[in-house]
């Protein structure tokens, strides 16, 4: 495993460990079947306040990883080490490839649904909200229905969905993949809002190097068959240039570059 | 783009436009019903139809009113909506509660599936006399028969209605850390909620056709007598009085589901 920094000022990087990934073995054995390895001895420490990004061909096991640190999946060897314990139901933020949203609840009400699980008080919740979707801007759209909304659309109640209760990592599985190019660029800027106004730890799972090199303080790079960690890069982008101009820069590119190699 | 994509998206939804006023809708409906009238009246007559085959329109009104009047319509119509009302909410929490449990538990699938399958396979109107045997000329012989047709099909769309619901929204409910009961309450309830209402369309029918049958072969009440009163009395206008009534209770029944689905599928647009 290779930890490269190429230059410039990295944001967000180097604090607190908020989970350390330790020795995560993840094998499936299906019956009559040859076992399939999914994870192997995977150790990766995700930091306070980063944007991490984990990239890899499908198969890859990383959506796997994500799951795991989310605890959705708890059949693995290995360890996960939490500075703060994540209590249930309240400190892991998810966003799926598809928005699931719950059709028959209008906008307000789904992204309020945790807040609603935890008892908060109604106006309380009616704050959260208004202030959520004033982030994504769709302040206007509360009492919308889901079917009313564009993809980008959904998916943002999604994003603000998974902020509502304040959990301490957002975990997002291919949250753009899903998306038309300029509605995910629209959404990446959204995010880096986000994480301006938030700075939570968001770890995000892609197949896309651009999106990885866009949004991430630090790149871990996956292989396939048996899923390992290969590599993690620090992306030398600073914080103030993450903007969409950004991506023309030689810098981008290289980085991008390097990523792409590395997939192959 | 976005601000395009917000502009079409709030023109298209408020739904304000919702066609033709209701009086229109109502009124199209009774010129279908007096041209029905119309047509059967001048049949009646022309062809000179013997009473006792097809009486008038008129005879069946008449036939309508009077026992209406005499107090022979209103303990018969209200014990047999009564019993379809008893017996298909009786139905509906069998078959959502039984949907529910096929759904959950692997174990009750496998032990229940085949006794399912064989009731349901067989026809209804051969098992009647039977619960007449079991359960007596009463009315417990004749709930047994609406919950035995209207539990089927609730079940049926409970399970529909379950797996429809996407592995993304189950985690969704881990991750909130949703208790098996609110995880039923605000996930799974809603998310079944267009099946089961479907399946409430088909239970409705399902009730109605069970009670008449209950009563044509037991009963001493109700308007499956009443159709079985004037069908071997002769009295052909107080079957065909009866025949309309159970027209008037199916009608009723089915815009109640309409009303509820309307109200509750409202986020379907």
């Amino acid at each position: 495993m290779v930890e490269t920094s190429l230059s410039g000022q990295p944001y967000g990087a180097g604090e607190k460990t908020l989970v350390a990934i330790e020795n995560v073995t993840k094998t499936y054995r299906p019956r009559g079947a040859e076992p399939v390895f999914a994870l192997t001895d995977v150790n990766v420490d995700i930091h306070d306040n980063e944007i991490v990004s984990l990239i890899g061909p499908s198969g890859c096991g990383k959506s796997t990883l994500l799951r795991i640190i989310a605890g959705l999946d708890k059949e693995y060897d290995g360890t996960l080490n939490w500075s703060r314990e994540p209590r249930p139901g309240k400190d892991i933020g998810f966003v799926f490839q598809e928005p699931a949203l719950l059709p028959w609840r209008t906008v307000r009400r789904n992204v309020a649904i945790g807040l609603e699980v935890q008892g908060v008080s109604a106006s309380e919740q009616r704050d959260r909200v208004d202030y959520l979707l004033g982030l994504v801007g769709l302040q206007d759209f509360a009492e919308s229905f889901p079917r009313q909304l564009s993809g980008g659309m959904r998916q943002r109640v999604a994003i603000v969905r998974a902020l509502a209760y304040d959990p301490q990592i957002l975990l997002m599985d291919e949250p753009f993949g899903a998306l038309d190019a300029i509605t995910r660029d629209k959404l990446h800027d959204d995010m880096l809002r986000i994480w301006e106004e938030t700075k939570k730890t968001i770890v995000i799972v892609t197949h896309a190097v651009d999106e990885a090199t866009y949004l991430s303080s630090r790149v871990v790079v996956m292989s396939a068959r048996p899923g390992r960690i290969r590599s993690v890069h620090t992306v030398p982008i600073d914080r103030e240039n993450r903007e969409p101009s950004a991506r023309q820069t030689a810098e981008f590119a290289e980085f991008s570059g390097m990523l792409r190699s590395e997939l192959q | 783009m976005t601000t395009k994509v917000v502009e079409d998206v709030a023109a298209e939804s408020p739904k304000l436009d919702r066609g033709t006023p209701w009086w229109r809708r109502a009124g199209a409906i009774a010129a279908y019903v007096v041209v029905a009238l119309l047509i059967w009246e001048a049949y009646v007559r022309i062809a000179d139809v013997p009473v006792y085959m097809l009486p008038s329109p008129v005879a069946v009104f008449q036939e309508l009113g009077t026992i209406a009047l005499n107090g022979v319509l209103w303990p018969n119509l209200l014990y047999t909506v009564r019993n379809i009302a008893f017996g298909l909410l009786s139905g509906i929490l069998i078959g959502v509660a039984l949907g529910w449990t096929l759904y959950s538990s692997t174990w009750a699938r496998r032990i229940l599936n085949p006794y399912i399958v064989v009731l349901q396979a067989a026809p209804k109107i051969a098992i009647a006399p039977l619960l007449v045997l079991w359960f007596g000329l009463g009315l417990s012989s004749q709930l047994t028969l609406i919950v035995l047709l209207a539990f089927f099909p609730m079940m049926m769309a409970m399970l529909l209605g379950l797996s429809s619901i996407s592995e993304d929204v189950h985690s969704l409910g881990r991750l909130l850390n949703l208790s098996p009961w609110q995880y039923f309450r605000m996930i799974q309830i809603p998310g079944a909620m267009p099946s089961l209402l479907a399946g409430a369309k088909i239970a409705v029918v399902d009730s109605m056709t069970g009670a008449f049958l209950a009563e044509y072969i037991s009963a001493q009440r109700g308007l499956g007598y009443l159709m079985v009163l004037g069908n071997t009395t002769y009295n052909t206008a107080l079957l065909m009085a009866a025949i309309l009534l159970t027209v008037a209770v199916g009608l009723l029944g089915y815009t109640l589901v309409a009303a509820v689905e309307s109200r509750l599928l409202r986020w379907r647009g």
